[in-house]
């Protein structure tokens, strides 16, 4: 009898234990599916707006959009503040110098210099 | 000097510019206006000369240079009213208003800024960046300096006068003015000066030439006559001189304008007329100035009633030294040779008054 009711605890705890193992096995695997899942839905999202008009990859299309401009601002926002200092300077002096180095264009917006003829007369 | 282009003026060599302190700075902080793509916008408030107000744009950097400025011959113009001041009568409050009026027209074009001889020329000649907007510690001299001193000191200096070699300081030292004439003297010292012949002989010509100046010197000529002649005397040659100057403002264009009689070579040596312990010599060239009694007759009738006053016959230093010259050339050049005086007959009859003090009484005589 005793012995009867440790077989019986025995085969318990291995059903417990395989069942646990699917589980674990089955957790791991629902990312990868999902991961899976994803890369379809991206490689279906252009076919989708382009060709046929499938309502399902229509609706998880926008959320892998979604996802990606998020990745742009994020970076974006970092790289800008590290230069600011640098353009601020030079945009100081922007339209300044801008005007000031180029020839071209000191010529096309100069006054026109009327040349007055001077009444002096001899050596000054 | 051939006049800039408007663009040319203002055309900025920002590569080499950003380099120096003054380019470290932002355009605005010294120049106004605001940031803008539109030029009209751009330029509202624009401050184009900065440093004529030295005090605010350049004294935070240069302050020993700013602090005397003020006093220098170059923003005073004092040598005009010196001699304004002599020949007319300073009781006659309505004749010095006209007066004023008249500097103002025709006088005090030629003052100088800082920024008018370090980093553009004068206005005086049209203005206009020399190099990009670079500040010059040394101002470049044909476009800065004998810009405005061209007509005698820089035709004399650089060879100018047809048949008349450069001064030798320029023709084989290559020198240019500031070699002479140092920053500190051009700057002014802080004492107003009545006159540029005013107080010690600077720059000295015994500064450099030590050896062949001093009282036991080897040459003769120097030993026998250096405290009776100005060295120019024996080491200049022939310079222009210049009659009546008479001065109006244009009734078609509204502008100032002078026009000068004469302007004809000489070589004159008259009786010193600033004879002091800083120039003691007896003799001096002398060079006629166009000044004349109705210079003015267009501001006002008898504006310089004691025209007389002064000589028109003045001290000068022409800028055109030579180790040889025709007066070195024997004692005889000099001696008993009344073409190279002032004498009495040389002078204009209605000035002879005036020139009593430089006319040569009597020429020296030959030598035995």
């Amino acid at each position: 009898m005793k012995h009867s009711i440790s077989v019986l605890v025995m085969i318990i705890i291995v059903v417990l234990i395989v069942a646990a193992a699917v589980a674990v096995v089955g957790f791991i695997q629902t990312p990868r599916q999902a991961r899976e899942t994803t890369e379809i839905v991206v490689e279906l999202a252009p076919t989708s707006s382009g060709e046929s008009p499938e309502p399902q990859p229509a609706t998880e299309a926008p959320a892998v959009v979604a996802t990606e401009p998020t990745a742009t601002p994020t970076q974006e926002p970092t790289a800008t503040p590290t230069l600011e200092p640098t353009p601020t300077e030079v945009a100081v002096a922007d339209y300044c110098v801008d005007c000031h180095t180029d020839k071209e264009q000191l010529i096309a917006t100069a006054k026109e210099e009327k040349p007055a003829e001077s009444e002096s007369k001899g050596v000054g | 000097m051939a006049p800039l282009e408007p663009w040319e003026k203002v055309l900025v060599d920002y590569e080499a510019f950003a380099e120096t302190t003054h380019g470290k700075q932002s355009c605005e902080t010294c120049h106004g206006g605001a940031q803008s793509p539109d030029k009209e916008a751009a330029h509202a408030g624009l401050v184009a000369s900065p440093s004529e107000d030295a005090q605010t744009y350049c004294a935070a950097c240069h302050a020993d240079q700013v602090s005397t400025y003020g006093s220098s011959l170059h923003a005073t113009q004092q040598g005009y009213w010196t001699v304004i001041n002599a020949r007319s009568d300073p009781a006659d409050t309505e004749a010095h208003a006209a007066l004023e009026s008249m500097f103002g027209n025709h006088c005090a074009t030629c003052h100088t800024s800082c920024g008018e001889c370090h980093v553009s020329q004068p206005d005086n000649v049209g203005g206009g960046l020399f190099t990009g907007h670079v500040f010059e510690k040394t101002p470049p001299m044909s476009r800065s300096c004998t810009a405005c001193h061209g007509s005698r000191v820089g035709s004399e200096y650089m060879g100018k006068n047809e048949e008349y070699p450069g001064d030798v300081h320029f023709r084989e030292a290559r020198m240019n003015c500031v070699n002479c004439h140092a920053g500190d003297d051009l700057h002014g010292s802080g004492e107003v000066v009545e006159h540029r012949y005013a107080g010690a002989q600077q720059p000295l010509c015994t500064t450099c030439h030590t050896a062949v100046t001093s009282p036991d010197t080897d040459n003769l000529f120097h030993r026998q006559h250096a405290a009776q002649l100005q060295c120019q005397v024996c080491h200049s040659i022939t310079y222009t001189s210049c009659d009546g100057c008479h001065v109006a403002v244009s009734e078609t264009t509204g502008k100032p304008f002078f026009e000068t009689e004469a302007t004809y070579f000489t070589f004159l040596i008259g009786l010193n007329p600033r004879q002091n312990e800083d120039r003691p010599y007896k003799y001096a060239l002398v060079r006629h100035v166009p000044a004349s009694p109705d210079s003015y007759a267009y501001y006002g009738e008898d504006l310089l009633p004691n025209f007389n006053t002064l000589s028109t016959w003045v001290y000068t230093t022409p800028h055109n030294i030579q180790l040889k010259t025709p007066q070195t050339e024997s004692c005889q050049a000099c001696h008993g040779n009344t073409d190279i005086f002032l004498t009495a007959d040389k002078v204009a009859e209605s000035e002879q008054e005036a020139n009593q003090s430089v006319i040569v009484p009597e020429v020296p005589n030959p030598m035995p």
